[in-house]
C-alpha cells in the first residue's frame, strides 16, 4: 500500500527525471527541489507559525503574563491559550505541516535508495516497479557516479590518499544554518536561560547527527539532505528576510540599532516610560511583527494614537 | 548545565549511536552466496562466511568455521565463494578480496585495491584469479602473490562473474553488453551489445563456438566467440521475462531460466527444444544432477526435472523455522550426492541451509533448531 501510493510513484518520477537529464545525481537534486516546491505551502505555514511563536516568545507583555502566573500553571496555560487565540496562533501550527511532510520525506528517501539498486535482487525489485511507459530496459542500470561521488556508497573525496567527507561537512554546515533559523530564539529569565541552553545544544548536535548520517550512509542520501537543507534555508530567508548573519556565526551581525525614539505626533512629546511604550505597542503589534519595529513606524504610531483614549497630563 | 539540557544531549547522542549502528556498513538487499566441495558447503551471507560439513550423518549441522570469527557490520558478504583447492576465495562489501585457508577459515591473503563491492564469484584460470567488482573494474591477479596483473575500468559496476574460454576472458556488463578481453593483457577484443543489462555469466557452446547469455531486457542472445557478433536472439515471441542466472548445459540441452519461472531448454544450435511451465518466480539457475536438473523458486520450492521431460518429477516445498516462508534465490550446488540449498527466512534476517538427497528427501538443515 505504502509502496504503491508513495514509494513506487516517487521512484518512477525520479527515474523519469534521470532519463531526461541523463544524470542520476542531477535527478536527485531536481527531484528534491520538485518535492520541496510542492510542499512549499506546508513549509511556509510551518515557517509562519514558528515565526509567530518566536515573536510571541519575545513579546514583553506575553513574558510578563507568563511571569505573573508562573506559580499557577492552570492560569498560565489559560492565559497562554487566550493569547494564542487572540493572535490567531495555533500551537500545532508548526508541527502539523512537519507531520504531513513526513510521509513525503520518508518516501523520497526510500525512492532514492530504491533507484540506486546495487545488487541483482535490488535491480530485479526496481525493474518490477518501473511503469511500462518508462521502458525499464533503457533506464537500467542507473549510473551511480556523480561528480567525484559514488551515490550508492558513503562519499569521500580522495586527496593525497586521504578520504575527505566533503558532502558530510556541507550537510553539517547547511543543517547548522537550518537549525539556527528554524529554532526559536530563547527569551530571558530562568526558563529562557534553560531554553537558550537547549537551543544551543540543538544547534550543535543536530548538524553533527545529520553530518554523521551523511558521512556513513550513501552519498545519494547525503546529496538529498544537502539540497533539502539549502532549500529550507533559502525559503526561510526569503519569507522572513532573514540576514545571513543570523544563520552563519562567522558573518558579523550589523550593530544593534539604537532604541527608537517615540514621539507623539500631535504633541511632539517623547514617550519615555516603558509603560507608555508597552501600552502603545500592545495596541499596535500585529501577530507576527516585532513590537519595536511597529511602534517606530509612523503609520503604526498614527493608528495607535487614534485608538488611544485621551491621556491626562 | 540544566537537567533538561543534559536530557536533550543524552537523547541526541543516543539517537546518533542508534542511527550510527544502523548507518555503519553497506546497506543492500542481496542473496546468499553458495559453493561446495565434495564434503563441505561454503555459504556467505551477512557478516560471515561459513563452512558446513555435508557428509557427516547428522540432521542439524554445526559450523566448522566462520570467517571472520567476530562479525562486523562493516564487512558484509554476498558473493559466491570460489573453492580453489585448499583456498576459499571470496570478496566482501568492504572492497576486499580474501584468500582463506579452506581447512580452518583463517585468512591467508587479501587484496584491497578495489574501491567497490564484490558481488560475484572470482574465477581461477591457470595461475591467475579474475574477479569483477562493483567499482566498475575487472581485476586480474597473479595467484602466486595476489599482485595486480591488470585491470579494466568501465562505466558501470559489474555484477556477473567472469569466465574464460581459451585465450579470452568474457565478462557480462550491466551496460547492456558482453566484453571479451585478451586474458593475458586485459586488452578488449570485442564488445557485443545486448538489449538489457547482463548480470550473469554466459555459457560457451563448443559445438557452435558461441556464447549464450540472457539479459534483463527479456532476451537471450547467441554471440560468436571470435567476432562478438550477435548471431541469434530469442524472446519467446515477447513473452519471455528477465534472465538473472547463467545458462547451464544439462545432458544434451542448454537450460536457461527466466524470472517468471519458465525454464527453456535449447539444443546446441540454438533451437528451442522444450519449455517447463513456471512454478513461481525464479532468480536462481538450474543445477545438473543425475538424469536431470533441479531448480528452486523464489517462493521456496525445490523441483527435479528429468532429462527429456517438461514436467517436474518431484517437488518439495521448503520451509524455515516454525514453518516460516523462505526465499530461495541462490542457485543450488552439489556436494557429493547432496543437493545443498541456501535461502533466507524472516525477511532476510535468517540464513538457512538445507541438504537434500537426489530423490528429494531432507537430509539435514542449518540452523533451524539447536541440537
Amino acid at each position: 500500500m505504502w509502496n504503491t501510493i508513495i514509494v513506487n510513484p516517487f521512484t518512477n518520477i525520479l527515474l523519469a527525471i534521470t532519463m531526461l537529464v541523463k544524470n542520476f545525481g542531477l535527478a536527485i537534486i531536481l527531484f528534491t527541489l520538485l518535492i520541496k516546491l510542492l510542499t512549499w505551502p506546508l513549509n511556509a505555514q510551518q515557517i509562519k507559525s514558528t515565526k509567530a511563536m518566536q515573536d510571541l516568545q519575545n513579546d514583553p507583555k506575553y513574558k510578563k503574563v507568563m511571569e505573573k502566573y508562573k506559580d499557577n500553571k492552570e492560569m498560565q496555560s489559560q492565559e497562554q491559550m487566550r493569547v494564542y487565540k487572540e493572535r490567531g496562533i495555533s500551537p500545532f501550527g508548526s508541527c502539523l505541516p512537519t507531520l504531513l511532510q513526513f510521509p513525503i520525506i520518508i518516501g523520497l528517501y526510500q525512492s532514492i535508495m530504491k533507484a540506486m539498486a546495487s545488487s541483482p535482487i535490488e535491480l530485479m525489485q526496481l525493474k518490477n516497479i518501473i511503469y511500462p511507459f518508462l521502458n525499464a530496459d533503457k533506464i537500467l542500470p542507473i549510473q551511480h557516479h556523480f561528480l567525484w561521488m559514488d551515490l550508492g556508497q558513503p562519499e569521500r573525496l580522495m586527496v593525497f590518499g586521504f578520504g575527505i567527507p566533503i558532502l558530510a561537512v556541507l550537510v553539517v554546515i547547511s543543517q547548522f544554518m537550518m537549525t539556527k533559523v528554524m529554532t526559536p530564539p530563547s527569551a530571558g529569565g530562568d526558563s529562557g536561560g534553560q531554553a537558550a541552553m537547549m537551543t544551543k545544544s540543538m544547534n550543535v548536535y543536530m548538524p553533527l547527527l545529520m553530518g554523521y548520517i551523511a558521512y556513513s550512509w550513501s552519498a545519494g542520501l547525503g546529496l538529498y539532505l544537502l539540497v533539502s537543507n539549502i532549500f529550507s534555508v533559502v525559503q526561510y530567508a526569503t519569507m522572513n528576510k532573514t540576514p545571513f548573519s543570523a544563520m552563519l556565526p562567522w558573518i558579523k551581525a550589523p550593530s544593534a540599532p539604537q532604541k527608537p525614539r517615540i514621539i507623539e505626533t500631535t504633541t511632539g512629546k517623547e514617550l519615555e516610560s516603558e509603560d507608555d511604550v508597552d501600552e502603545l505597542s500592545s495596541q499596535s503589534i500585529s501577530n507576527t511583527q516585532e513590537p519595536t519595529l511597529k511602534v517606530s513606524k509612523p503609520s503604526a504610531r498614527a493608528s495607535a494614537k487614534q485608538q488611544r483614549p485621551p491621556r491626562k497630563r | 548545565m540544566k537537567p533538561r539540557t543534559i536530557l536533550l544531549i543524552a537523547v541526541i547522542i543516543t539517537t546518533a549511536f542508534v542511527l550510527g549502528a544502523c548507518a555503519t556498513g553497506p546497506r543492500v538487499t542481496s542473496v546468499a552466496g553458495l559453493a561446495a566441495s565434495d564434503t563441505a558447503a561454503f555459504v556467505s551471507y551477512g557478516q560471515s562466511v561459513i563452512k558446513i560439513d555435508t557428509v557427516k550423518d547428522e540432521t542439524v549441522k554445526d559450523v566448522i568455521w566462520r570467517y571472520p570469527e567476530k562479525g562486523s557490520t562493516n564487512i558484509i558478504f554476498h558473493a559466491t565463494p570460489l573453492v580453489d583447492g585448499g583456498r576459499i576465495i571470496i570478496g566482501d562489501f568492504a572492497n576486499t578480496l580474501h584468500g582463506l585457508n579452506e581447512s580452518d577459515g583463517t585468512e591467508a591473503w587479501r587484496f584491497s585495491k578495489a574501491k567497490g563491492w564484490y558481488q560475484s564469484q572470482a574465477i581461477k584460470d591457470g595461475e591467475v584469479y579474475y574477479v569483477a567488482n562493483f567499482d566498475r573494474n575487472v581485476y586480474a591477479l597473479n595467484a602466486s602473490d595476489n599482485s595486480l596483473k591488470w585491470n579494466y575500468a568501465d562505466k558501470f559496476g559489474f555484477l556477473a562473474s567472469p569466465m574464460v574460454v581459451g585465450s579470452k576472458l568474457i565478462v557480462s556488463s550491466q551496460d547492456h553488453k558482453v566484453i571479451a578481453f585478451d586474458k593475458e593483457s586485459g586488452k578488449v577484443l570485442w564488445t557485443a551489445q545486448t538489449k538489457g543489462s547482463v548480470v550473469s555469466a554466459p555459457y560457451y557452446v563448443e559445438a557452435t563456438k558461441s556464447l549464450i547469455v540472457g539479459d534483463i531486457g527479456n532476451e537471450i542472445v547467441w554471440i560468436d566467440l571470435e567476432t562478438g557478433k550477435v548471431n541469434q536472439t530469442f524472446n519467446d515471441n515477447g513473452s519471455m521475462s528477465a534472465v538473472w542466472a547463467s545458462p547451464v548445459k544439462i545432458g544434451e540441452h542448454i537450460v536457461i531460466t527466466d524470472d517468471k519461472g519458465v525454464i527453456y531448454l535449447f539444443n546446441n544450435e540454438g533451437g528451442l527444444v522444450s519449455k517447463v511451465a513456471s512454478a513461481g518466480p525464479m532468480l536462481a539457475g538450474a543445477l545438473p544432477v543425475e538424469n536431470g536438473f533441479v531448480t528452486v523458486t523464489s517462493e521456496g520450492t525445490l523441483r527435479f526435472i528429468k532429462n527429456g521431460e517438461s514436467v517436474a518429477s518431484w517437488t518439495q516445498p521448503i520451509k524455515g523455522p516454525g514453518d516460516a516462508k523462505v526465499e530461495l534465490n541462490t542457485t543450488p550446488v552439489l556436494s557429493g550426492k547432496t543437493i545443498v540449498i541456501a535461502g533466507l527466512a524472516n525477511n532476510h534476517t535468517t540464513l538457512m541451509v538445507w541438504g537434500y538427497d537426489l530423490t528429494g528427501n531432507l537430509l539435514w538443515s542449518f540452523p533451524p533448531e539447536k541440537k
